[in-house]
């Protein structure tokens, strides 16, 4: 396992590159990270399932830029023609969103949210911050199971959703009782944190510990980005 | 609503970012011990209401509810909506994390301003408040996506114009679906909408 803030930083710092890129010919050198880190993915289902939510928003790009963009004409259909400037647009954004994905998707996606979590903990997130975001993830999954249960319930009594105000009023009420829930559950967990004297800072079991591969992983990433840096100038 | 990563321009990225870290800042700075386990638990709930599903036509919408989460959380609701978006992103790869701070920017700025417009006349009408809080956000999110589209290149109007037309009914719905918890809430619980 490396380093989950290395593997954070190096994610981050790469999606940035890659998203503020905008000349075609430095794609070839980005794609060699998620080339390396296609190998390293064990959850394809996982992945596929990414995958197809990432590019439903880029279908709707390749909809409507390549017809929106005024230049050369490719083809027409009816009357609206395709310019190659849009499809080249079209084209940049599906490359720069497909590159991140997989390598967000292997560096940050693929472990637990609280093992993300711990690791902006470590690098300097606000404390006030960490502590929502630590209670709130650890509470989803019970929240969660609270909804499937009253969903159930209104399976039995043979609720179907439809397009009218009385589901409009059902659901309200539903997602009302779930607030409700959860906030009788938050003074139960203020008793309990009181009881246990809390100072403000979740302490946690598992510590990070950085090792020579890391720091050799490190310095291969720095000199990537430092090439990319050099071929952007030249 | 969620823009993903790689269509955004630098300065539209930058902008979002700036404001989010700002709103965050700001609904952070005067939290006290007391208000953690209420503000993650309604978090918690709020993150689970996009699971929800609603058949809009033929097909389906998730619940959004930022217009609720600003009645209830006011400034607060930056923290709420980026760790939302945070964990759609890493969980379900909804949004992306260099266009985190816009998409989060688009939803909690409505809610903010929903928090001090609607909230004032809550007392006399929760149903028609609640209804106003839930379409207003939702459309005044769709503008912002349909605006940092459109600041990152003009020849996005075309699709901007088509998010924004189809998110109309989906703000009507949210509206409606606002209206009913609000009033639920005022005939349960009164303590959580802060009255």
């Amino acid at each position: 396992m490396i380093d989950p803030r290395l593997k954070l930083i190096i994610g981050f710092v790469y999606s940035i590159f890659v998203a503020l890129e905008k000349k075609f010919h430095l794609f070839i050198y980005y794609s060699i990270l998620p080339i390396i880190l296609f190998f390293f993915i064990t959850d394809f289902k996982k992945f596929l399932k990414g995958f197809i939510s990432i590019n439903f928003f880029i279908i709707l790009m390749w909809i409507f830029l390549p017809f929106s963009f005024p230049g050369r004409e490719v083809f027409k259909i009816l009357k609206f023609s395709a310019t190659y400037e849009g499809i080249r647009y079209a084209t940049l954004i599906m490359i720069k969103a497909n590159l991140i994905f997989i390598t967000n998707f292997v560096l940050i996606f693929s472990s637990h949210p609280i093992i993300t979590i711990h690791a902006l903990h470590h690098l300097h997130l606000p404390q006030k911050l960490v502590n929502i975001f630590f209670l709130s993830t650890r509470y989803i999954p019970v929240i969660e199971e609270e909804k499937n249960r009253l969903e159930r319930a209104m399976k039995i009594r043979s609720f179907r959703p439809r397009n009218d105000i009385y589901t409009y009023k059902i659901i309200g009420n539903l997602f009302g009782l779930i607030v409700l829930r959860a906030y009788e559950k938050s003074k139960t967990i203020y008793k309990a944190m009181i009881l246990r004297s809390f100072s403000g800072i979740f302490w946690t079991y598992h510590h990070f510990i950085w090792k020579k591969r890391d720091t050799f992983i490190c310095l291969c990433a720095i000199i990537y980005f430092l090439w990319i840096i050099y071929l952007k100038i030249h | 609503m969620h823009i993903s990563e790689g269509v955004l321009s630098g300065k539209v990225l930058g902008v979002g970012a700036l404001i989010t870290i700002g709103g965050t800042f700001v609904g952070v700075k005067d939290l006290k011990f007391e208000d953690y386990p209420k503000v993650s638990l309604l978090t918690s709930a709020f993150f689970v209401a996009s699971l929800i599903h609603i058949p809009i036509g033929p097909t389906s919408t998730h619940l959004v509810l930022n217009g609720l989460c600003g009645i209830i959380l006011g400034w607060k609701s930056f923290p709420s909506i980026l760790l939302a978006l945070f964990l759609q992103a890493i969980l379900f790869q909804f949004g992306g994390l260099t266009s985190l701070g816009v998409n989060t920017a688009n939803m909690a700025i409505p809610a903010v301003i929903s928090y001090y417009l609607f909230r004032p006349f809550l007392k006399k009408n929760y149903f028609f408040s609640g209804f106003l809080s839930g379409f207003f956000s939702i459309f005044f999110s769709s503008l912002l996506v349909c605006f940092s589209l459109y600041f990152t290149e003009k020849h996005f109007i075309n699709l901007a114009k088509t998010i924004f037309i189809a998110h109309f009914p989906v703000a009507i719905i949210e509206g409606f679906v606002t209206g009913f918890i609000l009033s639920f809430l005022n005939k349960t619980k009164r303590e959580i909408i802060g009255d």
